[in-house]
């Protein structure tokens, strides 16, 4: 990234307009024998205006060759004008044309010929004088008299700076405040640690101490005995981890688990499921239920692990009716929930769901757990016009192991893609069933690709016996590549 | 003269305008959405516990592919690092790219290797691969060594893909230093999507100079001792937690750093492999395989995680950054041209309308402008038509708008991972953002257009990184 200096671009405009005629004035150039009376006179405009745009002070000079800035609307030749309101004007410094030699470069004095012109009509302008100003009234006359651009970015500058100073101080603020809250956590963690762990393991006077209710009025002890109790809590099974539960009610700190699930913001809420899931509170389970199918990705798998935990006898019901795609992340964590609760349900239930990620789901599950009886369902799934589930309940009927579905995998080899291809030799190399000899040989010689190639080789070496004696012939006979790829298969160090 | 302001004069007041608001824009906007992202980003991550996608089904199986050329100093430590990564279904390829030093003895000898008989399927042309190894020792048997012919960086990569047949590939500088859940971390984003196919994910890269490391892992964070090496940790966090994760929301990620990132192995096969004719590989892959999803009409995302996942050590001297840049510059250019097709092509949506206009614009062609701009300053400068008080002010704000954008980047830091745990390191970063714009900015600009340089006469030379093993690190 080019945090660039390409402002500079920007400037170029300024000075551009600074090398040409600006449109508001003409220039003079001063030549020998002039003055600014003298030249006041030329243009028609009354002396003291033409010292005021050129900034010329009491004692000024002025060069032969040098600009003079004469306002233009101003010029009426040789007539007295009405002159307005003295108008603000950037500045302009009387620049020495470089061209003429020093020599030529004579002062003029400004008073010394007024008297040679005195027969020219005197313009008469009033004498404002003017007190030498405050500073600050300097610093506003100079911004009030600069052009809008000039002003922006003046400001964005000013906000630059003060944000710059802003986020160090809310830097620094935050370690300070991190650094106390930690000092107070790091106080109390070590004094609920051993109050647990008594809790657990020894004889304990049923309440909780009064002391102990009164500091978990303060959000910080809260958060650190709620955090040490949800942990230990997720490490432990059977009486003990019923006994955290127990303290967790004893201790009031439902209400808080409620309160953070019934709050407006995504991420609290979430949490409160998650506590309300892990220390079985059931009373809510109307506001999980409606947020089972929310769009809010992270509610939703939240949501879902709590019904799971919370309705042990038919956990993943919402899978009835669902009615977005469910991630893999999100299916993922129903899988780590239901192992919590220690139940595997018959996944038949779901397996021509109509929502694709719940099939795809569903499928994967009867594999992983060896649902034998749903291979007949799964089996017909291979038929199905989306290209992933075929391949999921190729992979599922793999995982099972089980060699009836062998016939029907090999006729689906033939119109599937290469990549199903694949899935589909390494489930039948899990079946090892003697039938497929022939199907693998025929894929060895004759496919294309060769890495299906290589993984049929694989799949006719795990069937031992007959296949081993087939594969020694076939190397006999066989060119270098079809030699290469049965060493390849044979060599079981890979 | 004259006419040259003129000219010079016409195409400022119509295009210059607009480009310089337009960069500084286009910065505001990134920091404001990678804020949004990474608020939302740490909301969702703050209680997910990645320990659980290990003993999952759903656990989508990686390889990790690390090509090595000399680096026999490090590679066995290297390597140690690598396989005690958290993950279950991962194996570890390590590329032998024809070093001429001992590297392939050292690993050989240290993790009992032998040659094995690998049918390699040049899937991806390659050079050839002179022999497979596997480790006798169990422990190892993630393992695996390909030894092949020198052919730079994409065409170990590229061989990698070929042995390989996992679903997803990690790639990955041999000589970087993974955290222990990585992976983990790059693979949430694969199961998350549930719309479209995730068929890339990148990592942010984090600076290792003066850090502790023990066995593979680092023990002590330190900010560098190093200048050169401590303007990169500013300019690192700068770049990922602000640019790429505004980026990455856009969907119009055109870099996936190729010290740490995770691809789609068929993606990729399909759309080519690397191309090892360039020396912005990792770029050119990501802008291929983006091609390769829009030309089929496949939904797709490319995603980046803000977690720091990968540590490396960077150059700490001007010559070898000089020879870094100078690669980056031209990888960059030579992608760009490559896929000149997309500049303003409504066809490829994101990618056509904005990521390459953008690289095209304000990667590639701002330190040019600039360079010219400050030229164009000098002539007009020398003529003696300058506008002082509006140039100071200019000056300034382009200085305060570096400094406040660095202290912004310094403060998502701070809120999200805070690496850097001392009270003094956040000051001295703050100071670090001072001194930048003024000394580290103009001599990248100067490596872009030395870049630029060799692009044109086609000096196509590996600027090879000279790096420190971590060894001589740990014997201190």
């Amino acid at each position: 990234m080019y945090i660039p200096l390409l402002i500079f671009w920007l400037l170029f405009q300024n000075i551009c307009v600074a090398a040409q005629e600006s449109p508001e004035f003409t220039n003079h150039i001063v030549r020998e024998n002039e003055n600014v009376y003298r030249i006041s006179l030329l243009y028609g405009v009354p002396i003291d205006s033409v010292k005021r745009w050129n900034n010329l002070d009491a004692k000024y000079k002025i060069l032969v060759g040098g600009n003079l800035k004469i306002r233009k609307q101003l010029i009426v030749s040789g007539q007295s004008i009405k002159i307005d309101k003295p108008t603000a004007e950037t500045s302009l410094v009387v620049i020495p044309d470089t061209t003429n030699s020093l020599k030529n470069i004579r002062t003029i004095d400004s008073l010394a010929d007024n008297s040679k012109y005195n027969y020219l009509p005197i313009l008469s302008e009033p004498i404002v004088k003017s007190k030498e100003p405050y500073f600050f009234e300097k610093v506003l006359y100079f911004y009030f008299k600069t052009k809008y651009v000039f002003k922006t970015v003046l400001l964005l500058n000013l906000f630059f700076i003060l944000s710059v100073i802003i986020l160090l101080i809310v830097i620094l603020f935050r370690r300070i405040k991190d650094g106390y809250i930690n000092i107070r956590k790091s106080k109390c963690l070590d004094r609920y640690r051993d109050f647990i762990t008594d809790w657990l393991y020894e004889t304990h006077s049923p309440n909780v101490p009064e002391s102990l209710l009164n500091e978990l009025k303060d959000w910080v002890y809260r958060d650190v005995f709620t955090a040490e109790l949800l942990s230990l809590h997720s490490n432990l099974t059977g009486d003990s981890a019923d006994k955290l539960v127990k303290l967790f009610h004893l201790a009031g700190l439902k209400k808080y688990s409620i309160r953070k699930a019934f709050h407006s913001s995504w991420y609290v809420k979430a949490k409160g499921f998650r506590e309300l899931a892990q220390m079985k509170i059931t009373e809510e389970s109307g506001l999980i239920f409606k947020y089972l199918n929310s769009r809010n990705d992270i509610l939703r798998i939240e949501a879902q692990m709590a019904w799971i935990q919370l309705n042990p006898n038919d956990p993943l019901s919402f899978f009835d009716n669902p009615k977005v795609y469910l991630s893999e992340w999100g299916l993922l964590n129903s899988l780590v929930s239901l192992k919590k609760i220690d139940a595997v349900p018959d996944f038949g239930r779901w397996l021509s769901s109509l929502n694709k990620s719940v099939a795809l789901f569903a499928i994967k599950m009867s594999g992983v757990f060896k649902q034998f009886d749903n291979v007949d369902r799964v089996t017909n799934r291979l038929d199905d016009s989306d290209m992933d589930i075929r391949q999921a309940a190729i992979c599922a009927l793999g995982k099972m192991a089980i060699p009836a579905p062998c016939h029907r995998l090999r006729q689906l080899f033939k119109t599937e893609e290469i990549i199903n291809k694949s899935e589909i030799i390494r489930s039948l190399t899990m079946m090892s069933d003697s039938s497929n000899i022939p199907f693998f040989e025929e894929v060895m010689l004759n496919e294309t690709d060769i890495s299906l190639r290589i993984l049929s080789a694989k799949g006719l070496v795990a069937i031992d016996g007959i296949a081993d004696n087939r594969l020694n012939s076939l190397f006999g006979e066989a060119d270098p590549v079809l030699k290469a790829i049965i060493i390849h298969a044979k060599d079981n160090r890979i | 003269m004259y006419y040259i302001i003129k000219i010079l004069n016409f195409l400022i007041e119509n295009g210059i305008f607009v480009y310089a608001i337009a960069i500084f824009l286009s910065y505001v906007i990134m920091a404001i959405i990678s804020g949004f992202e990474m608020i939302r980003y740490m909301r969702k991550n703050s209680f997910v516990d990645y320990s659980t996608i290990i003993s999952s089904p759903y656990a989508p199986p990686v390889t990790i592919l690390a090509p090595a050329y000399n680096e026999g100093n490090t590679i066995v430590e290297n390597i140690r690092s690598l396989l005690s990564i958290h993950y279950s279904d991962f194996e570890v390829i390590v590329i032998n790219d024809g070093s001429k030093d001992d590297s392939l003895d050292k690993i050989i000898a240290h993790y009992q290797l032998e040659k094995v008989d690998f049918m390699v399927n040049y899937i991806i042309p390659t050079k050839p691969v002179r022999g497979i190894y596997k480790s006798t020792n169990k422990a190892y048997s993630k393992l695996l060594v390909i030894d092949k012919e020198n052919g730079g960086k994409a065409d170990s990569l590229n061989a990698g893909i070929n042995i390989s047949n996992k679903k997803y590939f990690a790639g990955i500088d041999v000589d970087c230093i993974l955290e222990e859940d990585a992976l983990l971390k790059m693979v949430k984003p694969i199961l998350e999507d549930s719309e479209s196919r995730v068929i890339a994910t990148g990592g942010v890269i984090r600076i290792a100079n003066s850090c502790k490391v023990k066995d593979g892992k680092i023990i002590e964070i330190n900010l560098p001792k190093n200048l050169i090496a401590r303007f990169q940790v500013l300019e690192y966090t700068r770049a990922f937690l602000m640019g790429r994760m505004a980026w990455s929301r856009l969907n119009g990620l055109l870099l996936i750093s190729g010290a740490f990132g995770v691809f789609d192995r068929e993606i990729v096969l399909k759309a080519g492999g690397y191309d090892h004719k360039t020396v912005g590989e990792d770029m050119e892959l990501i802008v291929r395989m983006r091609r390769y999803m829009i030309e089929n009409e496949l939904k797709y995302r490319i995603v980046y995680i803000p977690d720091p996942l990968c540590w490396t050590e960077v150059p700490d001297n001007i010559r070898v950054l000089s020879r870094q840049r100078n690669r980056w510059t031209r990888g960059t250019m030579e992608t760009l041209f490559k896929h000149m097709t997309l500049f303003f092509n409504p066809k490829y949506g994101n990618l056509g309308m904005l990521g390459h206009p953008y690289w095209f614009f304000f990667e590639w062609l701002a330190p040019i402008i600039e360079t010219i701009g400050i030229f164009y300053f000098i002539l007009v400068f020398a003529i003696g038509n300058a506008d002082w008080p509006f140039f100071f002010l200019l000056l300034g704000f382009t200085y305060l708008f570096a400094v406040t954008y660095s202290a912004w980047a310094i403060l998502f830091e701070e809120f999200t991972f805070a690496r850097y745990r001392q009270k003094r390191d956040v000051f001295r970063l703050l100071l670090i953002s001072l001194i930048e714009p003024l000394f580290y900015h103009p001599l990248n600009v100067w490596f872009a257009l030395r870049g630029n340089f060799h692009y044109l006469i086609g000096n196509i030379s590996w600027g090879k990184m000279e790096k420190k093993g971590f060894t001589d690190k740990i014997k201190k």
